[in-house]
């Protein structure tokens, strides 16, 4: 074995270093033995992944790199959010504080990191740069690429270190990511913690090359295998990374071979492997192995070594004194941050009305087409913001699928209107990181047929990130996307899925109708510390509208009444918005009186301006472009029901595609989704009753 | 242009239909869509609908007319379209036997059909607006699908009827005055109780309230209105027509009394009142009817439906004028359920709280004015029922029994019946059947 006190000189590390990593992978293993012990007494409630015998992974790793860094986590996270809790509490008090808020999270306590709403498997500490643990395998691999993207854009030499295990070795994001981070020469050090089994099944049952490092050749990327029991070997080699990466020479793939003592989770019988193959592993336990070597070399005492390990344990069982008498969330908090607040005030709501009106009725105001105010929006939100970049499929200097992003490359450059490779997931997962990490990223997804491929990223990681951190990070990015049908190119290219995107907590949905709502929303959701989904629709890139020469934004939530009446109202968006226009005009020649409200945002939703018409009115229908099954019209309906029954006088009607996936031919297409004569029916029955 | 409204055919089997009501009149102005016109199929009513917009030019079959489908009904155009070309139609119409003014119940109908089963649909709009301006929305007739009352409905109700507060309802209603006569002095103009009693107590009338009434007949006038106004309507449209027969005959009570007073002494503690004589008629008449299924019928169209179900209805003197609460299934129910449910029925409807099924849907009347002294009457039937029993007073009189003068208790039963439904003879099997029952209760055990 090489000289202790050599590797200490090559790598720059002092006594106090070692005996720091020693302290460290000690409190991890007292910390999931603790774990262990209180979930089988059921104290602890949910799936803990525990962390014991793969130490020297995260404390090598996370020793290696500087403060000012950032790292992404995994479900069998708590090594990682120890040892850079650890690196960032300066006083021993610091450091205890930081355990019991560990503990605390994993009891769901108020006291703990995310106030209790993430628990062991999203656990974060956000504003020291752990942009936190995930449930999904692989789910933080693009989230790591995007923290990449925004340092890199940013022009710092901050490193990203992304953990993740063999099993997330085999998903799509891993090779999304490694493709895009090694294409951008992005500064992330994927650390791949190979413990040998993904949840029950053995590497080589998942893999037919035998090490994860061996396929980072085929991204252009250094790869390296080490032993992920020795925290030297894992320092040494994750040093070596950062510092390439620091020097703008991109990402490096390290994988550490290492073993979890326990099971994928406490609930693990473990009979997919051998009490020898154990034994065997648990000769190799990074803490003895450190321990040893340090006393045997000198380095340490026996003594100063045992009181480390001492220590150790008594810290963690103050955390966890520290936890168990910390109290319950109280229920009452459940709603809490879900949302970042509110930028706009009611003043900017009025301001908005009173322009809106002015739009209306001034005829000589120019007209322009609404991909041009979607253009106008991009550029200037991009002028006034530097941390607002655009990122896509095509939307360089192709100028995007339909146009939105023309001349954007030409003015900013490649570098704030990025080409992307065609990777949905890792597009909107990189946007969810560079948001954590202080950019306003807005994405395209070409169709948003395309947006289920990225589904996780968006709705898992980006929507949920805030409220499962406690309220303690933003995600201020926006999915720009666009929908419908019209141009026969058939059911993966025509659909209307905003009803996904309004399911999920935490993420605004965006749909505009007009130029000048298109400009004044996109606006707004740059502005937005939330997720937004802004969905634009194809046939509508060419319809021209009064757009004001200044500047504005119109706050999200705000429905736009766009014709008003008194017999029916009809409750629309995007493009449907022009044919309850014409079903409108055309009965008003019957002299029935058609309330037109074109809802402008779904979520936040202007549930008032739909109560009071109905109130008003007596009679709803809803119209949309998406499948009737499910649709958004089906919560509105819900919601009127509960707010305005008494107000009712016929049974709610709505107008909706057909149950069928979007068919090509021009006359089926047509069919499919509702005309003007459709929306006009669904009146008459509203107001016959039936 | 003058565009055509047929009568539709809305079922292949449909080959006429009758036009119930009209809901526009000539002159007036339709959207395409509008309802013209309520018609009556064999199954059901539904709205006829102005196939442009335009001018209702002429109305060219009325109210009430049966015609086969397709038959142009009404004309819609621009006022100046030339419609003599329709008028010869019309005219040979005419000249067609005399189109029979609408039976009662048809023009009822879409009333009932909004009560059918006894559920009353009105949207929650209307039932709102019924509930802020104090309307009865089993008042109210529905224009919607099926008879649905919708708020333009209870509007129109609430235009007739002038606003007041339920408790000035209440005391109108007791006292038999109108309220379309009263002055509101509450909010809106709005008839509080004092109002009414104003109007009651004719004893200090302020000047404006007395109008410069045309000479008259000395005497109060009552208006009709409320239960007395539907008193009247029913009455006489049974005696309009029915052919009503009446038959008499005199039974030995005495097993009757008997009966009674050992259920009376048996029973009153545990039921906390006493088993009465009209308990135990109904009891009989259930049996009877159900022995009898012939009388327990009632008239449809021009079809007899015999009725499956029993349910007998017992006329009741109340504040509120004459009210007939009807025992569903009474008979499969033991007398005591028949006492229980008479009591909450009648005590229900003593104070205007009845259910909506429980003053309607019977199949058979029992009326008694035993208790007054009367000995035979001939009862009105209770449309659409086909009999009506009239029960008599209970007195002990002399009669031949085994051959010799014995004092019994004596009771005369008069049952009325629809000769259109019934002959004769069947009819007084049925009442003898129900004599034999009086005169020996046991065999109820039977």
């Amino acid at each position: 074995m090489e000289d202790l006190a050599a590797i200490m000189e090559r790598q720059g590390l002092t006594k106090e270093d070692l005996l720091t990593m020693l302290r460290q992978m000690a409190e991890i293993r007292a910390f999931e033995e603790t774990v262990y012990d209180l979930l089988g007494r059921n104290v602890i409630k949910g799936a803990s992944h525990l962390y014991a015998g793969e130490e020297a992974v995260a404390v090598g790793a996370i020793a290696a790199i500087r403060e000012d860094d950032i790292i992404t986590s995994t479900h069998r996270g708590h090594g990682h959010c120890h040892a850079h809790g650890d690196k960032h509490a300066p006083t021993p008090e610091a450091k205890q504080e930081h355990l019991n808020k560990m503990m605390a999270e994993l009891c769901g306590r108020a006291t703990g990191y995310c106030k209790g709403r993430g628990g062991s498997m999203h656990i974060a500490d956000v504003a020291n740069g752990n942009l936190g643990a995930t449930g999904i395998v692989g789910g933080n691999i693009p989230v790591a690429t995007g923290a990449g993207l925004a340092i890199s854009m940013r022009k710092t030499d901050q490193v990203a270190l992304c953990f993740f295990g063999d099993g997330a070795s085999q998903t799509g994001n891993f090779h999304e990511s490694l493709n895009m981070a090694a294409l951008w020469k992005l500064p992330v050090v994927y650390v791949v913690e190979n413990n040998l089994y993904g949840m029950s099944v053995p590497f080589d049952k998942a893999s037919c090359v035998p090490n994860v490092a061996d396929r980072a050749v085929a991204y252009g990327m250094p790869g390296e295998v080490v032993d992920g029991m020795d925290v030297l070997a894992v320092h040494e080699a994750v040093s070596r990374a950062v510092a390439r990466a620091r020097r703008g020479e991109g990402p490096s793939l390290i994988e550490c071979k290492t073993y979890r003592w326990y099971g994928h989770s406490r609930s693990d019988p473990r009979v997919y492997r051998t009490r020898e193959e154990e034994k065997a592993w648990r000769e190799r336990d990074p803490i003895p192995r450190l321990a040893r070597r340090m006393v045997e070399t000198g380095v340490a005492t026996q003594e100063e070594v045992d009181a480390v390990l001492a220590k150790a344990q008594e810290a963690i069982a103050r955390a966890t004194e520290f936890a168990l008498s910390s109290p319950m969330p109280p229920a009452s908090e459940v709603a809490q941050d879900v949302y970042a607040p509110d930028f706009w005030t009611p003043e900017m709501v009025e301001a908005e009305r009173a322009l809106r009106r002015r739009v209306r009725e001034d005829k000589t105001m120019r007209q322009i087409p609404y991909w041009q105010a979607i253009v106008e929006a991009l550029r200037e939100e991009m002028k006034r913001d530097p941390a607002v970049f655009v990122m896509g499929e095509d939307v360089g200097l192709y100028g995007g699928a339909y146009g939105a992003t023309r001349g954007l490359f030409d003015e900013f450059g490649a570098e704030r209107v990025r080409d992307t490779p065609i990777s949905e997931a890792t597009i909107a997962g990189a946007a969810v990181g560079a948001a954590m990490t202080g950019l306003r990223p807005v994405a395209e997804i070409m169709y948003v047929d395309f947006t289920p491929l990225a589904m996780d990223q968006i709705a898992n990681q980006g929507a949920k990130n805030r409220y499962m951190f406690g309220g303690k990070t933003r995600v201020p990015m926006v999915i720009r996307t666009e929908g419908g049908t019209g141009r026969c190119i058939a059911a993966h290219h025509s659909q209307s899925l905003e009803a996904l995107w309004v399911h999920f907590p935490g993420i605004y949905v965006v749909m505009p109708s007009t130029p000048y709502d298109a400009k004044g929303l996109l606006k707004a959701s740059i502005r937005d510390d939330n997720p937004v989904m802004f969905i634009e629709h194809k046939m509508l890139y060419g319809v021209t509208g009064p757009v004001p020469e200044e500047e504005y934004v119109i706050p999200l939530g705000i429905a736009d009444i766009k014709r008003e009446g008194k017999d029916v109202t009809v409750v629309t968006y995007s493009r449907m918005v022009y044919r309850a226009l014409e079903a409108a005009e055309k009965l008003a020649g019957e002299g029935i009186s058609v309330e037109v409200i074109d809802l402008r945002t779904l979520k936040p939703l202007d549930l008032e301006t739909i109560v009071t018409s109905v109130k008003k009115t007596g009679r709803l229908v809803g119209v949309t472009e998406a499948y009737r099954t499910g649709s958004f019209l089906g919560e509105i309906f819900a919601l009127v029901n509960e707010e305005a029954f008494d107000y009712l006088d016929a049974p709610m009607v709505r107008v909706a595609a057909e149950d069928v996936p979007v068919p090509m031919s021009e006359t089926l297409e047509a069919a499919a989704v509702p005309s003007t004569q459709s929306v006009i029916e669904g009146i008459r029955k509203a107001l016959r009753g039936r | 242009m003058i565009t055509e409204v047929i009568l539709p055919q809305l079922g292949e089997t449909m080959n006429e239909g009758t036009i119930v009501q009209w809901l526009v009149k000539e002159g007036d102005t339709v959207n395409k869509g509008d309802v013209l016109f309520q018609l009556e199929s064999d199954k059901a009513v539904l709205d006829a609908e102005a196939p442009a917009r335009g001018t209702v030019l002429k109305i060219l079959h009325p109210k009430g007319s049966k015609v086969p489908v397709l038959t142009v009904v009404a004309l819609i155009g621009e006022p100046g379209d030339d419609i003599t070309p329709y008028l010869s139609g019309v005219a040979a119409a005419a000249a067609a036997p005399a189109a029979p003014e609408p039976p009662a119940a048809v023009a009822e109908a879409p009333a009932e059909v909004a009560a059918q089963g006894g559920r009353l649909f009105a949207s929650p709009r209307a039932r709102r607006v019924a509930r802020e301006r104090g309307i009865d929305l089993r008042t109210v007739r529905g224009s919607g699908p099926g008879g649905r009352i919708v708020e333009a409905d209870v509007l129109a109700a609430a235009a007739l009827e002038p606003r007041a507060t339920p408790l000035a309802r209440k005391v109108a209603e007791e006292a038999g005055v109108a309220l379309t006569e009263v002055a509101g002095t509450g909010p809106g103009g709005r008839v509080v109780r004092a109002d009414v009693e104003q109007r009651v107590r004719p004893a200090a009338p302020t000047p404006a309230a007395v109008p410069a009434a045309a000479p008259a007949p000395a005497g109060e006038m009552v208006p009709l209105a409320g239960v007395r106004a539907r008193i009247a309507e029913r009455m006489s449209r049974s005696a309009q027509e029915t052919a009503r027969v009446t038959l008499t005959t005199e039974v030995d009570a005495t097993r009757l009394v008997e009966a009674r007073t050992q259920l009376k002494d048996a029973l009153s503690d545990t039921l906390g009142f006493a088993i009465g004589y009209n308990d135990l008629l109904i009891a009989i008449c259930a049996r009877a009817l159900r022995e009898h299924p012939n009388v327990n019928c009632r008239l449809e169209g021009d079809q007899i439906r015999l009725l499956d179900e029993v349910h007998i209805g017992l006329a009741v003197d109340t504040d509120r004028g004459l009210l007939v609460p009807v025992v569903r299934n009474a008979d499969r129910l033991r007398v005591v359920e028949i006492a229980q449910r008479l009591r909450e029925l009648v005590a229900r409807a003593r104070e205007g709280k009845s259910g909506p099924d429980e003053l309607t849907g019977g199949t058979f009347t029992i009326t008694n004015l035993g208790m007054y002294g009367v000995d035979a009457f001939t009862p009105i039937i209770n449309l659409p029922e086909c009999a009506i029993l009239g029960v008599g007073r209970i007195r002990p009189e002399p009669a031949v029994l085994g051959g010799q003068i014995a004092i019994r208790q004596r009771l005369w039963l008069s049952l009325t019946f629809d000769h259109r439904l019934v002959d004769g003879a069947p009819a007084a099997r049925f009442l003898q059947r129900i004599a034999t029952l009086v005169e020996e209760p046991y065999l109820l055990l039977a």
